[in-house]
């Protein structure tokens, strides 16, 4: 029925665009732009206690968020070549920047809450900050598992090669956190990355 | 005594902290370096998107014209014969 579908809308020339045409290519381009403006706008209003740090966290978050999925990219590929995934990398890259772009959707959605704990409160603001972030982790690796199920591979292999994405990218999150430190006004244990969580 | 306990842990703290700075540095280029790329192509894929979609627009045109122009061409005897008539 579904491949039925697909024949009529590609005979009548609607539905989702061929993968790799240039309209694919622009909504994944316009994605990632998207979801690094949403990490700044939440990095702002972490920061939003002391200015020059919210100023900081403009640049610092989405720095910590693109860099980390450039970190991850290379061990998904390699990953997809041992596990023979007949699937080409653009579909795999564009799974992973709609995943991250939804995380950081989430990220803006408490934005605002955040932004006014950032002034009123000094003890619940970082708790806020680095819950919101890690429900922003978890959303992601749901929306990569969505998004790679749509995949035409064996289930299990993309099962695998989700995880791999997803502790690669929480890896390398964590690392670039420290390096990106200090995002909240209080130092939490993330600061000192994997030497300061396993500590 | 082996390599390990002469390097030691305060060793290794220290060519972190060493490292730090330096690695600052290359994540800022490198993202900054990203964002270019991110910008440059996201303006090339609306370039081609709007022009595939003028490459569309035209082929549509010219099919409308084509049948148009059929439409005419098997009409257009039997107006020429009514005219002479």
């Amino acid at each position: 029925m579904a491949q039925t579908m697909e024949t009529f809308e590609g005979a009548v020339g609607v539905g989702p665009a061929p993968p790799g045409s240039s309209r694919q290519r622009y909504d994944v381009l316009g994605r990632a732009l998207s979801g690094l403006g949403f990490a700044a706008i939440w990095g702002l209003a972490a920061g939003s206690g002391a200015p020059a740090l919210a100023l900081a966290n403009v640049y610092k978050v989405p720095m910590v968020l693109a860099l980390s999925a450039v970190v991850a990219l290379p061990a998904v590929l390699v990953t997809r070549h041992l596990l023979r995934i007949r699937v080409a990398p653009f579909e795999l890259c564009a799974a992973l920047v709609t995943s991250l772009y939804r995380a950081s959707l989430l990220l803006l959605g408490f934005a605002p809450l955040l932004a006014v704990y950032a002034y009123t409160s000094q003890w619940v603001a970082p708790w806020l900050a680095q819950g919101s972030g890690l429900l922003a982790l978890g959303c992601g690796a749901v929306a990569l598992r969505s998004e790679l199920s749509r995949l035409p591979a064996p289930r299990l292999q993309l099962l695998l090669l989700g995880s791999v994405a997803v502790i690669t990218l929480a890896l390398s999150l964590l690392q670039l956190v420290s390096l990106a430190t200090p995002v909240l006004t209080v130092p939490t244990v993330f600061g000192s990355g994997i030497d300061g969580v396993l500590r | 005594m082996n390599a390990l306990d002469v390097a030691g842990p305060v060793g290794a703290a220290g060519s972190v902290a060493a490292h730090l700075h330096a690695a600052r540095w290359v994540a800022a280029g490198s993202f900054v370096a990203l964002l270019l790329a991110l910008t440059f192509g996201l303006l090339r894929a609306k370039k081609q998107v709007l022009h595939d979609e003028a490459e569309a627009a035209l082929e549509a045109d010219f099919q409308r014209l084509e049948r148009e122009l059929a439409a005419h061409g098997a009409a257009g005897p039997a107006a020429a014969r009514e005219g002479t008539e």
